[in-house]
């Protein structure tokens, strides 16, 4: 089976966890976020495995390169790193609220692989520009970073979400009581940012290497960069605001989200300008 | 006048003008990438209602770059960024030196009563256990005595209260060196067709040339496909010459730089030459016949000083007739052009007499002058990429520092403990507090862990 036949598959396993902890939500019972959480943990399992499988595969067809060169392995990989940060925080948290937030979030990015048809999915060798470890760290931190701006999108969401419900008064149902508490949302929030800017950083940081080694020029303004920096100073924006008196709570979330936009403009957006970076 | 300062200060090292300055750089990114600049921002200007190309040129929309208020605001960064680290070291300093010492005045009573645990002996020899105990986790304990007891106090991971100024330097470095880079780099091209020598630097953006002081020679460039026919190696094999010697021979290779003379060449691109290389002999009248290797553009004196030639074009199958080069020869007898072919025996036999009626095909028509020429297989020509920029040590530097410098502080808080005794009949209740610049989650635990240590060594008493 080809990696990318589990991973059309792996893309229903996420839409089957991501229904099962909406019915959790809904009905209030763990039951359902158990299942949803098995669910999850097998998708991400498989998913695992078609990493795995395809970085095998590109070296029996005599180019290998771990499986981090192109859009489609963009894509895959960023969804990965997506229910790797999810599976942890519920772990450590012992809360499955945020799996109904998140788990759509690594669902839309495999069916957009899958199902789009700009998206190339076999096996490339890599130009020689890609020749470089450079470029496998790079990859890797960037879109690391990039999970950990989607969990923090998630957590505003819900977060906002929070402050809606409670606006509902007693009627309020399963749903909002099963959000944990405003500033636990918060903290975890904060966190999130925390460690996609330093993820971010490293990954703006190795790039600029890359490049200095490939181009000879550490930093060239193309968009694709100069929206990556845009991205960082919203995030280090939003680090700073929290020490500025009456910023913390509901801006944060919502610059949360804003951060996140900008990352999806960053990483899709900027397709549509010219760039060298340009995937399409 | 005091005031008017204070008021100067204030706004300079205040972290709304961070967070404002931040927000409009990002801004001023934002425009510059989404409104087309420069050269392109005329034809989009042309498009624009005169009211808005009015804002727009009014606000230098068209080069956001280089506008006033960008540039401003790039410079008032790294001054609010200075003046904010001043203000605010020292308050770090005392808070790296251990903040305020205990007092004395602390009380049990003040304490959450989970946070109070029991013990079997006398304050003063719990004491000592404790003090051992927090010694263990923070290395130095101040000790006070009360009236009911004692005061313990330990803090660790005191130095990341540095950990934001290593950040804020980093980015002052690499500010600073992007600036140097911009100021005293020079980047450019190298342009060498395989077989040639070449020392001079084209500039970028077609700003002039620089001489190297030494000479590069394009041994061999070599392209390599993989199946599919997507690009494999580009690879320059390049000789460095300073002074007529071989200093220094290396491959050249995308990724692979190589350093030299102060600068550094990278494998930026390359193309076919038109016409391929040749090969292009002449002799004068019967004497020894001269060979040299050319590429379109080439000029070369002839060796009896008649006149000068130049490579005018070079065409891989003129006319049916196979490979052929023409050449204009300037003298002081004027301009001569002349095609040379490769194969103009074959020519004259199929078309006798076609040297009289076409002179343009005489390769004798410079006398006493006779051309010939030979291809010699594709012809490529590399590009090189050369840069000199002395910021880069700086760039490397500030980025390392603005890596450290978050893990210090996102990564390490500052926790500080107190534990205090109290004597009740002889025994002693022992409590403990914390507190922690942040991680709140990471210190409970830790104070969770440091409490059961404190009951767990009561039970061995
Ligand atoms: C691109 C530029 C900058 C970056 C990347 C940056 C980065 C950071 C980071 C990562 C922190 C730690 C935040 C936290 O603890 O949550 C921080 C804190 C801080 N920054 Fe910056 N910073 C920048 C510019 C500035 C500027 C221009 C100022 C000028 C006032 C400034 C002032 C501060 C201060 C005062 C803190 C401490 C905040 C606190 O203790 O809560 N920063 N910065």
């Amino acid at each position: 089976m080809s990696d990318s036949a589990i991973l059309s598959g792996v893309t229903f396993v996420y839409l089957l966890s991501f229904l099962l902890y909406l019915v959790r939500m809904v009905r209030g019972k763990e039951f359902w976020g158990s299942a949803a959480s098995w669910i999850a943990r097998i998708g991400f399992l498989l998913h695992s495995a078609a990493l795995l499988l395809r970085w095998k595969s590109s070296y029996d067809l005599g180019i290998g390169h771990a499986p981090l060169a192109n859009f489609y392995e963009s894509l895959i990989f960023f969804a990965w790193a997506v229910l790797l940060l999810y599976l942890i925080i519920e772990w450590k948290t012992c809360s499955r609220s945020l799996g109904v937030f998140v788990i759509p979030v690594a669902f839309l990015l495999l069916a957009f692989a899958s199902i789009s048809p700009g998206v190339n999915d076999r096996i490339q060798p890599l130009i020689p520009a890609l020749q470089s470890n450079w470029l496998t760290v790079h990859v890797l931190t960037c879109f690391l970073g990039y999970a950990s701006f989607a969990m923090a999108f998630a957590l505003g969401i819900m977060y906002l979400l929070k402050g809606k419900g409670q606006d509902g008064g007693k009627e309020a149902g399963a749903f909002f009581r099963l959000i944990p508490a405003a500033n636990a949302i918060e903290e975890l929030l904060y966190q999130s940012v925390v460690l996609g800017f330093v993820l971010l950083s490293l990954g703006i940081m190795t790039g600029s290497v890359w490049a200095q080694y490939a181009w000879g020029s550490y930093w060239s303004w193309d968009p694709k960069e100069t929206w990556s920096l845009i991205t960082w100073i919203v995030y280090a924006v939003m680090l700073h605001a929290r020490s500025v008196r009456g910023w913390r709570g509901k801006r944060m979330a919502v610059m949360a989200l804003v951060g996140f936009a900008s990352v999806l403009f960053t990483y899709l957006g900027v397709n549509y300008l010219d760039s060298l970076h340009s995937y399409f | 006048m005091a005031s008017k300062y204070t008021g100067l200060r204030e706004f300079l090292t205040s972290i709304r003008l961070a967070v404002a300055l931040l927000s409009l750089i990002a801004l001023g990114a934002v425009l510059g990438t989404v409104i087309p600049q420069q050269v392109e921002g005329e034809t989009f200007a042309a498009r624009l209602h005169p009211a808005l190309l009015a804002l727009f040129k009014a606000l230098q929309l068209f080069d956001v770059y280089h506008s006033t208020w960008f540039v401003l605001l790039l410079l008032l960064l790294p001054v609010n960024l200075i003046a904010c680290s001043l203000d605010r070291f020292p308050a770090a300093w005392r808070q790296f030196r251990g903040g305020a010492a205990p007092d004395g005045t602390e009380r049990l009573a003040d304490l959450p009563p989970e946070r109070i645990v029991a013990a079997d002996r006398p304050p003063a020899e719990e004491a000592s256990r404790l003090e051992a105990l927090l010694r263990k986790r923070c290395g130095r304990v101040q000790k006070v005595e009360t009236p009911q007891g004692f005061v313990l106090a330990g803090g660790k991971g005191a130095f990341s209260r540095f950990g934001v100024f290593v950040v804020h330097l980093g980015v002052l470095l690499l500010i600073a060196g992007g600036l140097a880079g911009a100021i005293f780099g020079v980047r450019g091209y190298v342009e060498i067709a395989e077989g040639d020598t070449a020392n001079t630097m084209q500039f970028r953006g077609g700003k002039g040339a620089e001489t190297l002081p030494f000479a590069i020679r394009c041994d061999h460039f070599t392209v390599e496909y993989y199946e599919n026919g997507a690009p494999k190696v580009f690879r320059s094999d390049l000789t460095f010459i300073q002074d007529g010697k071989t200093v220094r021979q290396g491959a050249l290779l995308v990724n692979h730089p190589i350093a030299f003379g102060g600068l550094r060449f990278y494998q930026a691109s390359y193309g076919l030459l038109p016409g391929g290389r040749l090969n292009l002999s002449y002799v004068r009248g019967d004497g020894k016949a001269n060979e040299r290797d050319v590429a379109v553009g080439d000029r070369f004196a002839l060796p009896g000083g008649e006149g000068e030639v130049e490579v005018l074009r070079a065409e891989n199958d003129l006319m049916r007739m196979g490979p052929a080069v023409k050449l204009s020869v300037t003298s002081t007898r004027g301009n001569v052009q002349v095609w040379v072919f490769q194969n103009i025996e074959r020519i004259k036999e199929a078309n006798p007499g076609v040297l009289a009626q076409v002179p343009l095909m005489n390769p004798g028509l410079f006398a006493p002058y006779l051309f010939s020429m030979q291809k010699k297989g594709e012809g490529f020509y590399t590009v090189l990429q050369a840069a000199r920029d002395p910021g880069v040590p700086l760039v490397a530097g500030g980025a390392s520092l603005l890596i450290v410098g978050l893990m210090i502080t996102f990564f390490f808080s500052h926790r500080r403990f107190r534990i205090v005794l109290e004597e009740e009949k002889g025994k002693s209740r022992i409590g403990l507090t914390g507190s922690s610049n942040r991680d709140p989650v990471g210190l409970e635990n830790e104070m969770n862990q440091l409490l059961a240590e404190i009951g767990k060594a009561e039970g061995h008493s």
